[in-house]
């Protein structure tokens, strides 16, 4: 077999390799934030990490990540009045300054890379216990209120 | 005598405009902080024959029965594209004697539901629709017209059959133009138009969203043919900003814009028309003035013009007399329920 042809499937099984590498990584799971539990001031705390923002030249209404700024206020809304609760936002770096005017107790900037979707965790007595990624529905929020109530 | 005379006829004008005069009332109030009445993006709200009330809300993705006195009845859904789920883009709503129709756009499909939200059927869709309306058996769907920057008109059956389109129509401001690859999101944004039906008398009505120096409602056949046109007067001197249509647009120091946000049939004779009157200095948004007007819809005459003071108020839809709206109070999304009395 000549040089040329043995080098050709040399780097058609390179890139084989980081095709199925890239593919079976899964990108959520590369973001850790489980130390983000351990920050705050209160025993109970309900914890957003904002995930990745598409650049869009026009406003998206229909947008998951938009939605889930309105989903972040009804969750205030109707926890706000349980004392033992501190709601905590975590906001990438890398999206400057344009955060909405949502509510929080603290904001928190981080600098590694954001996940892709938004992140949703319920910490009590300093344990994770529950994590939710995507579009927070009002299904999910009743289950996160039942959680904070117990 | 003179002066009795004088008192006789400002008596007779006091009268007169105390009987013309207009009134919004308030009938219901949904919405607070408890999980049952907390709503995030309200999309869409109906109310059936028996006056319950129907809310979906596209960032909970739920949708929930109220009944007629907004007590809390059930509530389904949950983000998803299975049976049950729905994507992050639901609404309008839609509900007649055959059941509750809900447009859910990213999953290209309508869902619906019987009086008690249980799931009957779905109806498949090909790609993205931006309204729904019903008459009969057929459903009105509001879409981008292939490869142009204008919309159009579709009917569809029961089963999701596109039966036929139309509405061909382009505001008075882009007739004799062109557009480039440049201008095309632009000539997209001011083409938009929003539609109402009237399935007592099979009738669909359309008008664009940023209208020229004319109102211009038209009034179609449930098979889509054009019955009439009405033009109305705008409620101010106005002539559409032509250079909102250059890009990029280069403000003026002051300029206004008008905008429809919705039309509804209001009884079989007149048209609600939600019109917003936007003042800009260069680009910066100084003030919003928002009316109803009802026209009657043969003449176009203007029959009752109603300030609104809270901007946040939007027309959802109309059921006889009840108007529902959606409103924002303290940050608190709610669902509003007024009857117009003039």
């Amino acid at each position: 077999m000549s040089k040329n042809k043995v080098l050709l499937i040399a780097v058609m099984f390179l890139i084989i390799f980081l095709l199925v590498e890239s593919c079976s990584r899964n990108k959520n799971s590369d973001f850790i934030y489980q130390s983000f539990a351990h920050i705050g001031q209160k025993e109970n705390k309900i914890i957003f990490i904002v995930g990745r923002r598409r650049q869009l030249s026009n406003q998206c209404n229909s947008c998951e990540e938009n939605k889930n700024f309105d989903s972040w206020k009804g969750l205030h809304r109707i926890l706000r009045n349980y004392e033992n609760v501190e709601f905590i936002i975590y906001w990438p770096r890398k999206l400057g300054e344009g955060m909405p005017s949502i509510p929080s107790d603290s904001i928190k900037y981080f600098e590694s890379k954001e996940p892709e979707k938004d992140i949703f965790l319920v910490v009590k007595q300093g344990k994770i216990l529950f994590e939710y990624k995507g579009l927070l529905d009002m299904q999910t929020i009743r289950y996160i209120f039942d959680l904070i109530k117990e | 005598m003179i002066q009795k005379r004088l008192c006789l006829f400002f008596t007779v004008i006091l009268i007169l405009n105390v009987l013309l005069y207009g009134e919004i009332k308030r009938i219901l109030v949904i919405g607070s902080n408890e999980p049952n009445y907390l709503f995030m993006t309200i999309s869409g709200v109906a109310i059936d024959e028996n006056r319950n009330i129907y809310v979906c809300d596209s960032g909970g993705a739920f949708l929930r029965k109220y009944d007629h006195k907004g007590n809390f009845i059930k509530e389904v859904g949950r983000q998803g594209q299975g049976p049950g789920e729905f994507s992050n883009s639901i609404g309008p709503l839609y509900c007649d004697s055959q059941g509750i129709y809900l447009l859910d756009s990213l999953n290209h499909r309508i869902a619906v539901f019987d009086n008690e939200l249980n799931i009957k059927n779905y109806v498949k869709l090909g790609g993205l629709k931006l309204s729904l309306a019903k008459v009969g058996d057929y459903f009105y769907l509001l879409a981008k017209k292939p490869s142009q920057p204008f919309m159009q008109i579709e009917i569809y059956d029961q089963s999701g059959q596109l039966i036929s389109t139309f509405f061909d129509e382009r505001p008075s401001f882009f007739k004799d133009r062109y557009f480039t690859k440049q201008e095309y999101p632009v000539w997209m944004r001011y083409s938009g138009i929003t539609i109402a039906t009237e399935p007592n008398i099979k009738e669909i009505a359309t008008t664009f969203q940023y209208p020229g120096e004319k109102v211009e409602i038209f009034f179609f056949t449930e098979k889509g043919k054009l019955k009439n046109k009405i033009e109305l007067s705008h409620i101010v001197n106005y002539k559409f900003p032509d250079f909102l249509l250059k890009v990029p647009a280069k403000y003026p120091d002051k300029s206004s814009i008008v905008y429809i946000n919705s039309i509804h049939y209001f009884g079989q004779k007149s048209i609600l028309l939600e019109y917003w009157l936007v003042n800009y200095e260069l680009n910066t948004l100084r003030e919003e003035k928002h009316y109803l007007l009802v026209v009657d819809k043969n003449s176009g005459k203007i029959l009752h013009q109603e300030k609104i003071s809270d901007i946040s108020l939007k027309i959802m839809s109309i059921k006889e007399d009840m108007i529902c709206a959606l409103e924002v109070d303290k940050d608190i999304p709610r669902v509003t329920l007024y009857k117009l009395l003039y």
